[in-house]
Parts: structure tokens; C-alpha cells; sequence
């Protein structure tokens, strides 16, 4: 067992990060240790993925992590000329690394090749440029709702993943990935100089909820210990919101709605759909007076809430322009708890990316952390990913320089995740088992399949002549509506080598097709 | 297919057609999930709309014509139909 290689601290034991300062720890492979406060087996960082405790002794304001190794920054060949002096200035300072100059339909293969290179060790990839100069990763999307599943999470990988790789587990990538969506030299010389100043916790801060998900935002707030209000669309909307920008708050937290068509998010409730911010509202010198800190840090749980269709347009540019450091959001439909529901995927991934950061963890490194704190818990159970939790783990995407973290890691003096584990708690009393098991795992027992499926019991039989046995449990996922609804029923057989099968059902409940992991 | 169960075009595709403006359950399941505005082509088709300034969710502009027949011109944009309310005729 080895120090890490970035910062000297001594690994934990079956940790895949080091929990001091997240570097990788070279696929080394070791005994996974027990949360000290729950039992649970961790796979790696400071905070236990079952209960939130801090599996460090309290930290120190002045216990700051050393610094990460060198970024590898991706950047478009065909902007050379105007971004090549912004970059090698700016690369001096606490982001550093080596540029990889790319042609844009080559830009995918051409980093994963760097990656796979054993002379190069980064410790995080950083896109430079806008979606047109250097496309994100095109995916199909699982759920079918996008036209493709866009991601920059591929090019943090050596390689990609199939489908079926992918819903098994295989989306995060090996090195945390951020991206610099400009062509704006200036802009990025800008980010590349934030360091260790974000800002921390939640002293100067502002919320914005959709009301019908007041209860998942207000968990997470809590759960992050913010005593922020959050304002509520409707009544808010925005000019409520820019007069609550107004103060320039270092940390903003939006769970609302967000659309593929403009560039606008929204709010909901009493069968409205308030606008509650646009672009314009943060335009510099706007004489709105809404503003952000330059030290702020934004996460948006809306749909499309870090799309870059918009080009300079877009919200995500929008805060970046107006002075943040960092955003993160996600490129697609997001997926988050329903009205009155405890907080889920993008509500879990939001507080997760705050609570690492707080921690001291850079920037681009606390959401690769948050991530692989939900894939863990989603795979501990020994399952795939759902198609929402994939799609959550693939298109949030974090806007920014890689190595930005707080300038004050908080202390932990209670485990950040109570709330969220009471809510929980508290659910699975009210529920029998089944129905717990559904709503957290999404499986059903096949004795539950009958009220699922029309055909239920050609489908059990199908299952198990393809699984060579029969399955404990299965999978529904639905998706679309009336004649061209669809069903694909998971499950899969334990044994020396695992297996699992997908049905795909027509809207009677007729097989269309099997897919059989390989 | 899209997981709506319409049948848009690629992004960027430009597309005309007829039909009658109508309203369908979009976006089952996401938290997006409501009725919006589509277009009940000619073809059978259904196709969800955007109408260029119009509120993308409470979609008051394209709600005046609820029952309508139109001929929209416009292009995709990830499985929606985008038009200019200049390219947004109302038929007799």
C-alpha cells in the first residue's frame, strides 16, 4: 500500500480515489474499509456513500489538501491562433498542465489516445472551447427522449464503453473532466487563474426551487447545511430572482425547469410555469443589478442547464461571463426527485458535488466524486444503472478550471447526510418492502410482474430459459406513450459469470427483442 | 422513435407541414413530464411544436390555436418542430 502519488497522504484501504485529495490511486486494489458510524463497506473518499459521516478525523481549516498534478487541457486546433497566448499564460498559474491541440472530429479518439499513453499521467482533463469548436461525446440516449446523450465524461476516458457497458456501470470516467465553453481569451484566462477561491459553504447564498420540488431542494439545502431560503417559482419569478441575485451571491443552487428551445429556466407549481431567470438577467452592467460573486459557484438541476446549443447564449455562459468560477449543470434532461419526493439523482448529485467541494476537493473532482458516490450506492446492490441514473452520471458537466476548490475546506462535525438518511428512513417505514424495493432498486419480485406486464408469464419463462435459470427479480423500465409505448424488462443471474438479459416489449407486451450481456 | 412515442427528424432538418394543433402527454416519467402543444400531421404523425418567443412550457401563443389547422415551416430541433410565428400559417 503505497502513499498517493499526488499528495503523499496514506490511501484507504480499497480506495479507487485518495481521499485527502482524489487523485487516482493506479487501479490499486485493497481492503474496503467500514464506515465507522454505519457499517457500510466504502469504495473510496472521505464521506461514507450510505450515511454521509466523515470517515476522516475533523479536518482543519489549514489541513488544505496539496495541490493536484497537471491538467490535461484539450483544446481545438482550428482556434490555435487565438487561444495558444491565453492558455501558456495562464497555464503558469494554480491550474497547470500541457495542451493537447486537436482537430475537432478527431478530438474524442485523439484524447483518449493521450490518455492511453503510460508516459502521461494527468490528473484531470479540461476542455477548452465552445460545443461547436470542440463537440461534446454524442451517446444514444437510453431513455429515449434526447436526440443523442451528450457528454464531455468520454473524454475523460481511454476508451468508450458499449452500451451495455455502460448501463452495467461503465460511465464514469477514469480522470475527472471540466471544460472552459469559451472562445473568449480573456474568459479563459480568467478561470484558469482560480484557485483555492471558491467560495466556501453557504455564508453568501441563493436558492431558486420549482415549489412542487420545494421538499427535495429544501432537503438538500439542509443536508448541506445551508440555512439559505429558498425561493419558491411560483410566487418568485424574475424579477424576484434577479432582486435576490442582487446581493451577488457566492453560491447559487437552482432546482427548476430549463428547456431544449430557449434559453430559460422556469418554475412550477398551481399548473404555471413562471420564467424565474434568462441570460439578460445576467448581462454585466444590467440594469437589473443582478450579479454574481467572482468567486461563486453555481449548480443547476435544470434540464438543458449546461447545454452549449446556445452558444454565448446559454445560461451556462451567462454566469460564467457575469464573474462565477464555476457551474455545473447538465446537457440533457435532468432527472431528479418528482413533487414530494425525497431527493434523487440530480438532488443527490447537487448536494454530493457541494459537500466534496466544501471538503476541499477541486472542482472538477467533487462532481467525479459525487458521481461515483450514486453510481456506488446504485451498484452495491449488485445491479446495472437505471437509464435516468445513467444519464444523470453522463451528462452533468462541470464548467470551469479543473483545480479550483474552496479557500476554506469546512470542518466535519456531523455527518452532512442525516436529513437525507432520516427522509429515507422514514419513506421505507411507510412502504412495504416491495414497494421500497421498487422505488429505490426499481426492481419488482416476478411474482409483481403480472400486474406489470401483459404477458407475464411468457416473459418469466423467456428470462429464465435465456438466464439458464430463473431470475429473483426483474427490471420494468417504460418508455413512450400510447401504441408506441415500449417495456424493457432487466434481469440477470447470479453465478461464476454473471448474467443479464434485457426484453424489450411492444405496447401489447409482445417481444420485439432479447439482449443477452456478453 | 423517441421515447414520446412522436416521430420528429434530425436537428437542423427542415421540414413543412400540415395538420391541426392539438394537445399530447410529452416527456412520460421525467420530471419535464406534461401536456404540450403538438402538431397532428396530415400523415398521422404527431410532432411536438415550438413557436420561436413563445413561453417554452405554459406555450401561450401556440395554445390560441388549439384545434386549428395550420402549415408550419420550420426545422428540427432535438425532436421538436421550431417555427417562426412568420412560418406559422393558420388555414380556413
Amino acid at each position: 500500500m503505497s502513499a498517493c502519488a499526488a499528495c503523499g497522504a496514506a490511501p484507504r484501504p480499497g480506495a479507487r480515489f485518495c481521499g485527502q485529495c482524489g487523485a487516482a490511486t493506479a487501479g490499486e486494489v485493497l481492503d474496503a474499509p467500514a464506515c465507522p458510524t454505519c457499517g457500510r463497506v466504502s469504495r473510496g473518499g472521505r464521506f461514507c456513500g450510505g450515511c454521509g459521516a466523515s470517515l476522516d478525523a475533523p479536518q482543519t481549516a489549514t489541513a488544505r489538501p496539496a495541490a493536484a498534478g497537471p491538467v490535461l487541457y484539450v483544446a481545438p486546433a482550428a482556434l490555435r491562433g487565438a487561444l495558444e497566448g491565453a492558455l501558456l499564460t495562464a497555464l503558469a498559474g494554480p491550474n497547470r498542465g500541457r495542451v493537447l491541440w486537436v482537430a475537432r472530429d478527431d478530438a474524442l479518439s485523439a484524447t483518449q489516445a493521450a490518455l492511453r499513453d503510460p508516459s502521461a499521467s494527468p490528473d484531470a482533463v479540461c476542455l477548452v472551447g465552445d460545443a461547436e469548436a470542440l463537440p461534446h461525446a454524442r451517446l444514444p440516449d437510453p431513455c429515449g427522449y434526447d436526440e443523442a446523450l451528450w457528454t464531455d465524461a468520454l473524454y475523460g476516458m481511454r476508451s468508450t464503453p458499449t452500451a451495455e457497458a455502460r448501463l452495467a456501470g461503465d460511465v464514469l470516467p477514469d480522470l475527472p473532466v471540466a471544460r472552459l465553453p469559451t472562445r473568449d481569451p480573456a474568459l479563459i484566462r480568467r478561470l484558469l487563474r482560480v484557485g483555492a477561491t471558491l467560495s466556501p459553504g453557504w455564508a453568501s447564498a441563493a436558492a431558486v426551487s420549482a415549489a412542487v420540488w420545494a421538499s427535495a431542494s429544501s432537503a438538500v439545502l439542509d443536508a448541506a447545511g445551508a440555512a439559505t431560503p429558498c425561493a419558491l417559482a411560483p410566487p418568485s419569478d424574475r424579477p424576484a430572482v434577479r432582486a435576490a441575485l442582487t446581493a451577488a451571491p457566492a453560491r447559487l443552487y437552482f432546482n427548476v425547469h430549463g428547456t431544449d428551445q430557449d434559453a430559460v429556466w422556469l418554475g412550477e407549481g398551481d399548473g404555471r410555469y413562471p420564467e424565474v431567470l434568462r441570460p439578460a438577467d445576467l448581462a454585466p452592467h444590467a440594469p437589473t443589478g443582478a450579479r454574481v460573486a467572482p468567486d461563486a459557484v453555481v449548480f443547476s438541476e435544470a434540464c438543458y442547464g449546461a447545454t452549449l446549443q446556445d452558444g454565448p447564449g446559454s445560461l451556462a455562459h451567462a454566469f460564467l461571463a457575469a464573474g462565477a468560477s464555476c457551474f455545473a449543470g447538465s446537457t440533457v434532461i435532468a432527472w431528479g426527485a418528482g413533487p414530494g419526493h425525497p431527493p434523487a439523482l440530480a438532488d443527490e448529485l447537487a448536494l454530493g458535488f457541494f459537500r466534496h467541494l466544501d471538503a476541499g476537493l477541486p472542482a472538477a473532482r467533487a462532481l467525479h466524486q459525487a458521481k461515483a458516490d450514486l453510481a456506488d450506492a446504485a451498484l452495491g446492490g449488485g445491479g446495472g444503472l437505471s437509464a435516468p441514473l445513467h444519464n444523470t452520471l453522463l451528462s452533468f458537466a462541470l464548467y470551469g478550471a479543473p483545480l479550483a476548490s474552496v479557500s476554506a475546506p469546512a470542518p466535519r462535525t456531523a455527518p452532512p447526510l442525516a436529513p437525507l438518511a432520516d427522509a429515507r428512513a422514514r419513506l421505507q417505514r411507510r412502504l412495504r418492502p416491495a414497494d421500497w424495493r421498487l422505488l429505490t432498486s426499481g426492481r419488482l419480485d416476478l411474482a409483481a410482474l403480472q400486474a406489470h406486464l401483459a404477458h407475464a408469464p411468457g416473459v418469466s419463462a423467456r428470462l429464465a430459459a435465456l438466464l439458464g435459470a430463473p431470475p429473483a427479480d426483474a427490471r420494468v423500465l417504460r418508455y413512450g406513450a400510447g401504441p408506441a409505448a415500449r417495456a424493457t424488462v432487466l434481469a440477470s443471474a447470479a453465478g461464476p459469470v454473471p448474467r443479464r438479459v434485457a426484453l424489450e416489449l411492444d405496447a401489447a407486451g409482445h417481444l420485439l427483442r432479447a439482449l443477452v450481456s456478453r | 422513435m423517441s421515447g414520446d412515442g412522436l416521430e420528429p427528424g434530425a436537428s437542423g432538418d427542415p421540414v413543412e407541414l400540415e395538420g391541426t394543433v392539438a394537445l399530447a402527454p410529452v416527456l412520460a416519467g421525467s420530471r419535464s413530464e406534461r401536456e404540450a402543444v403538438v402538431l397532428r400531421a396530415d400523415d398521422g404523425r404527431v410532432h411536438r411544436l415550438h413557436l420561436e418567443g413563445d413561453q417554452p412550457f405554459e406555450q401561450p401563443g401556440l395554445r390560441a390555436l388549439l384545434g386549428r389547422r395550420v402549415r408550419v415551416r420550420g426545422r428540427w430541433r432535438n425532436r421538436v418542430l421550431r417555427v417562426s410565428p412568420a412560418d406559422l400559417q393558420a388555414l380556413p
